[in-house]
């Protein structure tokens, strides 16, 4: 796995790269800001662009910006977002991005090196990832609203998940539950949330946002 | 200007008049007294002294102009009483006038040789020295005042006056009946001839010079000044007018001569220009007294009801007819104060007077006044000062309150803002700083952990790293807590959505501010909803409910007044006087209502400064 990594402090852009070479992935570009990030992947084409949300010259979300700026432009490089702050809009943002291939992780997961890679990997198999603080967050704010109501507590379960950027397989196997089983809880799922079966694929993206905005 | 600063300023207390002018004035009543009976007997030997008058008439018309200006002369030298040495020239000029007129009227053949003399020495004169005290009664000379009267001084005394006695003998130029000349040095009729010649030349040439100096300086007043000094300023130029048609006259008439001045209609509007100088130069002392009327007025006034704020600065003007006139108070730090306790300026008008007020040694308040009117009579303002003295007391020390108020308020809302911008740069600085290091130390181990081969030491750095990760969370949880970083970022609507979804318990937020508000403001507002929402956060309450609305409504204008945040919450927060604290600093109020159910608070803060 080929990736560019863009952080404006130098110890930890070189020392997420060290730890990265260490596991097996190959840091092929280092950037410090949005300019060289843009030409490092044109120029290198990597698998996975890794970028702090927080760049100059604001220091605050220009690191988004230019993840969903290379997610735009370069179909084949995904985007992890690193990010200090327990922030959901930031989420949001990535996830109202019709496409996978895009993550937001919290800057702590990276002490845990096999998180970091498993996802990276989704990352490159296209999915959406989304840091499960962030998921637990963004599930909890929308406790209170009535669309929660209508579906069971299981159905929440999966949506949650699904938020994560699960795979059905992935679903079934953390709630050990069958994959029939998961198949059947997104219908409901769908039906509640009034998505017409369609031959959209990022219907499920659709789900956790239709129900993130609900009110 | 500061206090200071006001050391030009003239001060409300009363000076002794020098005991020589005041012999110097009453020498010269005296003297007029009896200029005006040698007067008043000859107009009554020689019959037809005025040709169109009967004896009686005419004896009025000479006593009644002399006696006035006399009179005139008297009061303002009294009531000037040193206050202005300007005033005091004046008063003596004026009475001056009235002598000499008194003695120009002894211009008669039949009057005696010496009185006939005196009469010939002055009828020149008078007119020149009553402009000259009606000047000094409208205010301070300018060049062109003092041009004119130079050439006028010169053209009347010597060349009018002194050198025709003493070169001209009218009873060997044929006048019958006329007496010698005892002045008389030698008979040289051409050159005294000359010298009248130039003098009414020079005459025609003073008056104008004074004439327009008079009419520019008019212009050029403020209208407070001239609606004070109006009367003696036209009486002034009236009197140049009417000198000036004398010497106009003079100059037509085929016998020009300086005696000629008698005859005609000129002496009566002289006496008549004159008698109103005398009216107008008094006109001060009819002003003091409508003050002092509508003083006794405000007086009765206050007594049933106390001016408001300003309400004495109100009355002052009424009372000075002055629209500019202002009260200033002292504080400390050589600093003015309004009455509604605002810094002020004293105002800088064209003509800029400042009083100072003082009870003892203290200076209690300076009054800034158009200076024209106060300077003429320092009585009345001592009397204004004394009859208002409390009224002063209850505006200052209320001026003074709000001012203390103020600085507190000020002193509050500085303190405040200090405190959140070391809140944000203290949670700056653990993010660039302690969090940076955490995560570089997470990665050290995981790398670490990758390179070792011992199975239990893999083990023990990935705890390690767990521990790391643990307190990178804490220390994210300890920043926010600090100063969330969206507030900053992002404005009141974003760190209240975050901080409500952040909460254990359901908390909603209705209503947006959709703007960014002063930062003081948008702190004060969050602050006050995370003290008051503790418990929910915590989750040890049920849920709660903020409302944020602008006032007036949004979007209607650009800058909204009032951000009102209610919050409904089913315990009572225990930080209460901490939001009064913080809300109060911005001048702001809460308002708490309990209920049955629970606790509604009311946060009102004023998003202008």
């Amino acid at each position: 796995m080929r990736v560019v990594i863009c952080d404006d402090e130098v110890l930890l852009r070189e020392g997420l790269a060290q730890l990265l070479e260490a596991a097996g992935v190959q840091v092929v570009g280092l950037a410090g800001d949005e300019t060289s990030l843009l030409k490092a992947v044109a120029l290198d084409q990597p698998d996975v662009a890794i970028v702090d949300i927080k760049m100059p010259p604001t220091h605050t979300d220009e690191g988004l910006r230019a993840a969903l700026k290379i997610r735009r432009n370069n179909a084949g490089v995904a985007v992890l977002v690193l990010s200090h702050y327990l922030d959901t809009r930031y989420a949001i943002r990535l996830l109202e991005e019709p496409t996978g291939g895009l993550g937001y992780l919290l800057k702590e997961r990276i002490s845990h090196i096999e998180v970091l890679i498993d996802t990276l990997r989704r990352l490159t198999a296209d999915e959406c990832v989304v840091d499960p603080t962030i998921v637990a967050r963004l599930i909890g704010r929308r406790r209170t609203r009535a669309v929660l109501d209508q579906l069971s507590a299981r159905e929440q379960d999966v949506l949650a998940m699904m938020a994560e950027g699960c795979s059905n397989t992935r679903i079934a196997a953390g709630l050990r539950l069958s994959p029939k089983t998961v198949e059947r809880h997104i219908g409901h799922i769908f039906t509640k949330l009034h998505l017409p079966e369609s031959e959209d694929q990022h219907r499920r993206v659709l789900a956790v946002l239709a129900w993130l905005r609900a009110t | 200007m500061s206090a200071s600063d006001a050391g030009t300023a003239s001060e409300a207390t009363h000076r002794q008049e020098r005991p020589k002018a005041l012999l110097l004035r009453w020498t010269l009543v005296v003297l007029g007294g009896a200029a005006a009976q040698t007067a008043a007997s000859i107009v009554l030997r020689v019959p037809g002294y005025y040709p169109w008058l009967s004896t009686a008439w005419s004896v009025a018309v000479v006593l009644v102009p002399g006696c006035a200006i006399l009179l005139a002369g008297l009061l303002t030298g009294l009531r000037a009483s040193g206050q202005s040495r300007r005033i005091g020239v004046a008063a003596v000029l004026l009475e001056a006038a009235g002598v000499l007129w008194f003695v120009a009227a002894w211009n008669d053949p039949a009057a005696g040789a010496w009185a006939f003399t005196a009469g010939r020495l002055t009828v020149w004169v008078f007119p020149l020295v009553a402009i000259h005290a009606a000047l000094l009664c409208q205010g301070r000379l300018h060049r062109g005042h003092l041009a004119g009267l130079a050439l006028g001084y010169l053209c009347t005394c010597l060349l009018a006056g002194l050198t025709v006695v003493l070169f001209h003998d009218p009873s060997r130029a044929g006048c019958l009946g006329c007496p010698g000349d005892p002045l008389l040095v030698a008979d040289l009729p051409a050159m005294a001839g000359t010298a009248s010649w130039v003098a009414v030349w020079g005459g025609i040439a003073w008056s104008a010079t004074l004439l327009l100096t008079q009419l520019d300086t008019l212009l050029r007043w403020s209208p407070v000044r001239r609606r004070f000094a109006a009367p003696i300023a036209v009486c002034g130029i009236g009197l140049c007018v009417i000198v000036s048609l004398g010497y106009v006259d003079a100059l037509m008439s085929t016998d020009a001569g300086p005696a000629q001045m008698a005859g005609g209609i000129l002496p009566m509007g002289l006496a008549a220009a004159l008698t109103l100088c005398a009216a107008a130069a008094a006109w001060p002392l009819v002003e003091s007294r409508l003050i002092r009327i509508r003083l006794a007025r405000l007086m009765a006034e206050s007594a049933a009801a106390p001016p408001a704020a300003g309400g004495l600065t109100a009355a002052l003007r009424r009372l000075l007819a002055d629209p500019t006139a202002q009260l200033l108070y002292p504080i400390t730090g050589h600093r003015l104060i309004g009455p509604d306790g605002n810094p002020a300026d004293p105002p800088t008008g064209p003509h800029p007077g400042l009083t100072r007020i003082r009870r003892g040694s203290a200076t209690v308040a300076y009054l800034a006044h158009q200076r024209t009117p106060l300077d003429v009579d320092g009585t009345v303002l001592e009397e204004i000062t004394r009859a208002t003295q409390l009224m002063l007391d209850s505006e200052r020390l209320r001026a003074e309150h709000s001012w203390h108020l103020r600085q507190l308020q000020q002193s509050r809302r500085r303190i405040v803002a200090a405190a959140d911008k070391a809140r944000q740069e203290f949670e700056r600085d653990l993010h660039d700083g302690a969090q940076q290091n955490l995560v570089s130390l997470a990665m050290a181990l995981s790398v670490a952990q990758l390179r070792t081969s011992v199975p239990d030491r893999a083990d023990v750095l990935h705890r390690a790293g767990s521990e790391v990760s643990n307190a990178l969370v804490e220390l994210r949880d300890i920043a926010h807590g600090i100063f969330p970083r969206e507030l900053g970022d992002d404005g009141l609507d974003a760190a209240l959505e975050l901080l409500a979804e952040s909460a254990a318990s359901p908390i909603a937020v209705t209503g947006a501010v959709k703007q960014r508000l002063q930062a003081a403001v948008e702190s004060a507002a969050y602050f006050a909803v995370r003290a008051s929402l503790a418990a929910q956060l915590a989750g040890t309450a049920g849920a709660a409910t903020i409302s944020l609305r602008l006032l007036p409504p949004w979007p209607d204008p650009a800058s909204p007044e009032w951000l009102i945040v209610d919050i409904e919450t089913d315990t009572t927060p225990p930080e209460l006087l901490a939001i009064e604290d913080r809300v109060g600093a911005l001048g702001g109020r809460l308002t708490v209502r309990t209920k049955t159910t629970g606790t509604h608070l009311r946060v009102e803060v004023p998003c202008a400064s």
